[in-house]
C-alpha cells in the first residue's frame, strides 16, 4: 500500500516538475512533507524517501528529456564541463530545497498532529 | 519543547536555504530559478528552425542560409531585405542587440542590476534615447526611404521575438534572470553613438594638459613628441587648417603640484586596416580592396555576415547586429572598407565654479546658473536611483578629484552615419561615394573605396569640430561660451587615383596638420609603415599575397631596437637573447625565442618609460612608439635637478628585461607573452577564451594587443567582375547553446578567408542547410 502512495507522489512530483516555477515547486514539497506525517505515517525514513524521489525524478528527467539534448551538450562545453555537473547541480538544488521543504511540512504536521486514518 | 526547537531549526534552516537560493547574486538568476526544471537553465532547446520554414508576414523574402549560418536574403524591395535581415540578427545576435541599445540608453541596471549602475549613470546624461527617437521621426520627412527601411528591420526583429518559444531563446536570458524586450526603430541609432563612444570617447585631457602645463615646449617634444619623424599620413600633403579665434586654451597645472585627476581607461589601439592596391601593383592588373577591424575581441564579434539582394540593391558584407546596413564590404559597382580616425571629438571645458553656489560657473564675466535635470536609474531587482544632473552651456558637469569640467562629446549631437552607409549600399561609383560621405559623422572613419573601373579612393569622414589656435590636446577655457563649427566636407583629408596607385590607412593621422590628432598626438608608426613597405614593394600582387598580409607579424620597430643596439652596446657584452635581436627579422610568432624576448623588452621599455614620467611628476608615461623615438634622438634632458638620457634608459631597459626574462621566461611554465583571452559578451568568467597561438604586437598588421582584427575581409575586382572572402573571428550565432557559435574562430587565426556567395540568383547558391520563406498575409 505503501509503495503505490509513493508512487502517486512520484508521479505527481514528475508533473509538478513539468509544470511548475520555483515557488510552486517549494509549496509542493512542503504539502509533501505534510502529507509524509499525515498521509505516508507508516514510512520510516519519510524524508529520505523525499530524498529518494527527487534523485529518481532526476534521473527521469535526464533519461527522457535531457539525455538527447543538444543545447545542454553546448552548453556545458562552452563552460568547459560535462553535462554531469550540471544535471547534478540541478538535482542537488531540487533535492535540498524539496529536503527542507517537505522537512517543515512534516514538522508543521506533527506539531499540529494532523493525521488520516 | 524538543519538538518546538528542532521544528523551529528544520523552518530556520529552510529559510536560509531559500534566502540563499534565491538570491539574484550580481544580477544573475538565482539557483532555484537556474536549477528548475521547466524554466530553467536545463529546460532549454537549441534553435526552432526547421531547415524549410514557412512564415506569415508583413513582407516578402526569402533567406537562404549557408553552413556558416550566413543569410542570402532575396526579396523583392529592400523593405523586405531588411524585414529579413531584422529576423536573422535577432535569431542569432538578439542578446547582443538589446544589451548595446540598453546600456546606450542608460538602462543597462534593468538588465543586468546594480553591476550596470555605473554604465547607467555616464550614459543617461548623454539622453540619447530622445535624441534617436527625435532623429529616427525626423526621417519620415527627410529620407522616407530609410525611415521605412528601420521600420521592416524593427518588425523583423520583433517578428522573431514572437515566434521564439521561451524554451528557445538564448540561454543568456535564463542566466541573466530577464526576457527579451520589443526592438524599436530608433535603437539602430544607439548602436552608432556605442560604436562613436567605443572608438572617440577619449578621457586624459588633464593628463594631457599636465604635460603641457609642466614640461617645457622643446622638452615635450623630446618626451612626448605630438608629430612623428616618419611621415606615413593617409593622404600625403597637407589640408586646410581652420581655426577658431574665439576660445582660448586653459592651463590648470604648476611645476610641483600633483596631479589627481582619474581619467576612465580607454582602448587606445582600437583601430584597423584598409589598403586598396590598384592594377600597377597586382598579378593581372586586377584591384584589390582589404580590410580588417581591430576592435576588443570578446564573443560574439560585434559583426555580422550578410548578403542582401533586391531590385536596386545587391550588396554583401559585414553588418552590425541592430543596424541593418552593411558597414564594410561591395555591392556590384564599388567596393569600401574602413578603419578607426580616432579623431578628437571629446572635449572638457575647465570650468570656475562659484564657491558659494556650486550651481553657478563663471561664464562671459558673470555667474551662470547650471540647469539640472533628474533621472531614474532603473536597477534589476532594486528600487530605482534617482541621479541628478547638472548640464552647462558646453555639456553635462563632470566633478572628478579636484576638477570640474563641462564635458562636450561631439557624436551626441548627431547621427548620420547609418544614412550614409545607406547611401553607401546604393552608391555605383565615385561621386556617389562621396555624396554618401558628405553627411556621414561619427564615428570617424577613413573610407578606402575600389570600383569596376579600376579606380581606388580614400575619404576621412566625419564631423570634425574646428579647434582652437594653438591646441593640442589639452583642456580648454571653459569661462567664456563655446563657437563650435565643423571642418567642411570638402576640407576633409581624401584622395582618388594617386600616382602611386594604392592607398592605405591603418590609424594614423590623416593628414599633415594635426587637428585631427591634436589629442591623440601618435599612437602607431610601425603598423602604417609596415603596410606601406609592403606595397610600396615593387612585387605584383595577388591574392594569396593579401591573405598573408593580413596576417603578417612583422614588428618594424624591431630596426629600431637594432638600430639602438649599434647605437647604445656596440661593445658590450648581452645575454644570448640580447644577442639574437641582432639580426633577427623581427617576426612575432608567439612560438618563436626572439619573438618572446622581444615582449619582455616592450615591457621593459613601458616600465623605463613609466618610471621616467614618476621622476618627473607625471602622470602619463610616453607611448612606446614615443619613448622608442626619444631613445633614437640619443638625447639628454635636464630637469627638475635631474638628468634623463636616451643613452641611460636604453641602459636600464637592458637590465629590466634581463632581470624581467630571468624571472618570467625561466620559470617552470614560462609566461606566453602573447596570449590572451577573449571574454564573453557579459564577462561570465567560466565562459572565457584562452588563445595561445596568436603572435603579434600592437605595431603589427595583424595585431595582437587589447584589440584585434574581429573581422577581415578581402575583395578582388578583375575586369569588371567583383569577388570576395571574408572571415569572423567568432562566426555568426551569438547563442552558446548552438554548435556553430565559434565556427570561425579556427580559420580566423589562419586567416582562412572563405569565398563569399555573392550571386543574384538563388539556385545559384550552394551548400545551403535551411531557408526560411516570409509570405506576405492578406
Amino acid at each position: 500500500m505503501l509503495y503505490k502512495k509513493y508512487l502517486l507522489v512520484l508521479v505527481a512530483l514528475f508533473v509538478l516538475h513539468l509544470y511548475a516555477g520555483s515557488w510552486v515547486m517549494i509549496i509542493c514539497w512542503a504539502l509533501a512533507g505534510f502529507l509524509s506525517f499525515s498521509w505516508l505515517r507508516e514510512a520510516r525514513f519519510p524524508l529520505l524517501n523525499v530524498l529518494g524521489l527527487e534523485i529518481l525524478i532526476g534521473l527521469l528527467f535526464w533519461a527522457f528529456f535531457w539525455r538527447g539534448n543538444e543545447h545542454l551538450y553546448q552548453l556545458s562545453g562552452r563552460f568547459h564541463t560535462t553535462t554531469l555537473p550540471w544535471w547534478l547541480a540541478a538535482v542537488a538544488v531540487n533535492a535540498i530545497t524539496a529536503v527542507l521543504c517537505a522537512g517543515v511540512g512534516f514538522h508543521a504536521a506533527k506539531l499540529t498532529q494532523v493525521t488520516t486514518k | 519543547m524538543k519538538r518546538y526547537i528542532l521544528a523551529i531549526f528544520i523552518l530556520a534552516l529552510t529559510a536560509a536555504w531559500l534566502i540563499l537560493s534565491s538570491v539574484n547574486y550580481a544580477g544573475l538568476n538565482s539557483l532555484q530559478r537556474l536549477a528548475n526544471y521547466r524554466n530553467g537553465i536545463l529546460a532549454g532547446e537549441g534553435e526552432w528552425m526547421p531547415r524549410s520554414t514557412v512564415i506569415t508576414a508583413k513582407y516578402n523574402a526569402h533567406i537562404d542560409i549557408d553552413t556558416l549560418g550566413i543569410p542570402h536574403i532575396f526579396s523583392k524591395d529592400a523593405n523586405g531585405s531588411a524585414y529579413a535581415l531584422g529576423f536573422m540578427h535577432a535569431k542569432d545576435r538578439y542578446f547582443q542587440m538589446e544589451v548595446t541599445a540598453y546600456a546606450v540608453m542608460g538602462k543597462l541596471g534593468e538588465l543586468f542590476g546594480e553591476a550596470a549602475v555605473s554604465s547607467d549613470r555616464h550614459w543617461r546624461k548623454f539622453e540619447l534615447e530622445d535624441r534617436a527617437k527625435a532623429y529616427f521621426n525626423s526621417l519620415a520627412g527627410t529620407q522616407p526611404a530609410l525611415y521605412s527601411y528601420l521600420q521592416a528591420y524593427e518588425a523583423g526583429v520583433n517578428d522573431y521575438i514572437q515566434h521564439e518559444a521561451p524554451r528557445r531563446r538564448d540561454p543568456m536570458y535564463t542566466i541573466w534572470h530577464c526576457s527579451p524586450h520589443p526592438w524599436k526603430a530608433y535603437y539602430t541609432f544607439l548602436v552608432q553613438w556605442y560604436m562613436s563612444h567605443e572608438l572617440t570617447f577619449y578621457d586624459d585631457y588633464f593628463d594631457k594638459q599636465e604635460l603641457l602645463d609642466k614640461l617645457p615646449d622643446t622638452i615635450r617634444q623630446l618626451l612626448y613628441p605630438s608629430n612623428p619623424d616618419k611621415e606615413n599620413f593617409i593622404v600625403p600633403g597637407g589640408a586646410l587648417q581652420p581655426t577658431l579665434k574665439e576660445r582660448s586654451l586653459a592651463r590648470v597645472f604648476d611645476t610641483d603640484s600633483r596631479n589627481n585627476y582619474t581619467a576612465r581607461p580607454f582602448n587606445k589601439n582600437l583601430g584597423s586596416n584598409n589598403w586598396v592596391v590598384g592594377s600597377a601593383h597586382t598579378t593581372q592588373g586586377q584591384l584589390f580592396l582589404c580590410n580588417d577591424l581591430h576592435l576588443s575581441l570578446a564573443t560574439p564579434n560585434i559583426f555580422y555576415e550578410a548578403h542582401l539582394s533586391s531590385p536596386g540593391m545587391h550588396v554583401y558584407g559585414f553588418t552590425i547586429p541592430g543596424v541593418p546596413v552593411v558597414l564594410t564590404g561591395h555591392n556590384e559597382k564599388i567596393a569600401w572598407g574602413i578603419t578607426n580616425g580616432g579623431w578628437d571629438v571629446t572635449e572638457q571645458y575647465l570650468l570656475k565654479l562659484d564657491p558659494a553656489h556650486p550651481d553657478r560657473y563663471w561664464l562671459n564675466g558673470k555667474w551662470e546658473t547650471m540647469k539640472e535635470k533628474k533621472f531614474l536609474i532603473g536597477i534589476k531587482g532594486k528600487a530605482a536611483e534617482a541621479m541628478t544632473v547638472k548640464y552647462t552651456v558646453f555639456g553635462p558637469l563632470v566633478q572628478r578629484d579636484s576638477v570640474a569640467y563641462g564635458l562636450k562629446w561631439h557624436p551626441q549631437e548627431s547621427c548620420q552615419a547609418v544614412e550614409s552607409f545607406w547611401k553607401l549600399m546604393h552608391a555605383g561609383n565615385w561621386d556617389d561615394f562621396r555624396t554618401a560621405l558628405r553627411s556621414y559623422d561619427y564615428p570617424s572613419q577613413n573610407f578606402v573605396y575600389g570600383d569596376v573601373n579600376g579606380n581606388i579612393g580614400i575619404i576621412c569622414a566625419g564631423k570634425m569640430p574646428v579647434k582652437p589656435a594653438g591646441y593640442a590636446g589639452g583642456v580648454l577655457d571653459g569661462t567664456v561660451s563655446p563657437h563650435w563649427s565643423y571642418v567642411p566636407f570638402d576640407s576633409l583629408p581624401q584622395s582618388y587615383n594617386p600616382g602611386r596607385n594604392y592607398l592605405f590607412s591603418a590609424n594614423q593621422e590623416p593628414a599633415r596638420n594635426g587637428i585631427y590628432f591634436s589629442s591623440r598626438w601618435f599612437d602607431d608608426l610601425y603598423r602604417p609603415e609596415r603596410i606601406n613597405e609592403m606595397l610600396s614593394a615593387a612585387k605584383q600582387l595577388d591574392r594569396e599575397d593579401m591573405r598573408r598580409m593580413q596576417l603578417d607579424v612583422k614588428d618594424l620597430s624591431v630596426k629600431d631596437l637594432q638600430q639602438l643596439i649599434k647605437m647604445y652596446a656596440p661593445e658590450k657584452k648581452l645575454s644570448p637573447e640580447w644577442a639574437l635581436m641582432k639580426d633577427w627579422n623581427g617576426d612575432l610568432q608567439p612560438n618563436s625565442r626572439p619573438a618572446v624576448f622581444y615582449k619582455y623588452i616592450r615591457w621593459s621599455v613601458k616600465k623605463v618609460s613609466a618610471d621616467m614620467a614618476k621622476q618627473l611628476n607625471l602622470k602619463a608615461a610616453p607611448g612606446y612608439d614615443q619613448f622608442m623615438r626619444f631613445l633614437m634622438k640619443n638625447a639628454r634632458v635636464e630637469m627638475n635637478g635631474g638628468v634623463i638620457e636616451s643613452r641611460q634608459c636604453f641602459d636600464k631597459i637592458i637590465t629590466t628585461t634581463d632581470s624581467l626574462f630571468a624571472r618570467l621566461g625561466h620559470a617552470a611554465t614560462p609566461v606566453n607573452p602573447y596570449a590572451f583571452n577573449i571574454p564573453q559578451l557579459t564577462h561570465l568568467p567560466a565562459l572565457e577564451l584562452q588563445v595561445g597561438d596568436v603572435g603579434g604586437s600592437e605595431n603589427t598588421i595583424n595585431v595582437n594587443y587589447r584589440a584585434h582584427p574581429v573581422i577581415r575581409t578581402l575583395i578582388e575586382i578583375n575586369h569588371g567582375h567583383i569577388q570576395s572572402w571574408m572571415v569572423n573571428a567568432t562566426g555568426q550565432t551569438g547563442r552558446i547553446n548552438e554548435k556553430n557559435y565559434l565556427q570561425q574562430f579556427a580559420a580566423w587565426k589562419k586567416n582562412d578567408l572563405h569565398p563569399s556567395q555573392f550571386v543574384r540568383q538563388e539556385q545559384q547558391l550552394h551548400a545551403i542547410v535551411s531557408s526560411i520563406q516570409f509570405v506576405q498575409q492578406h
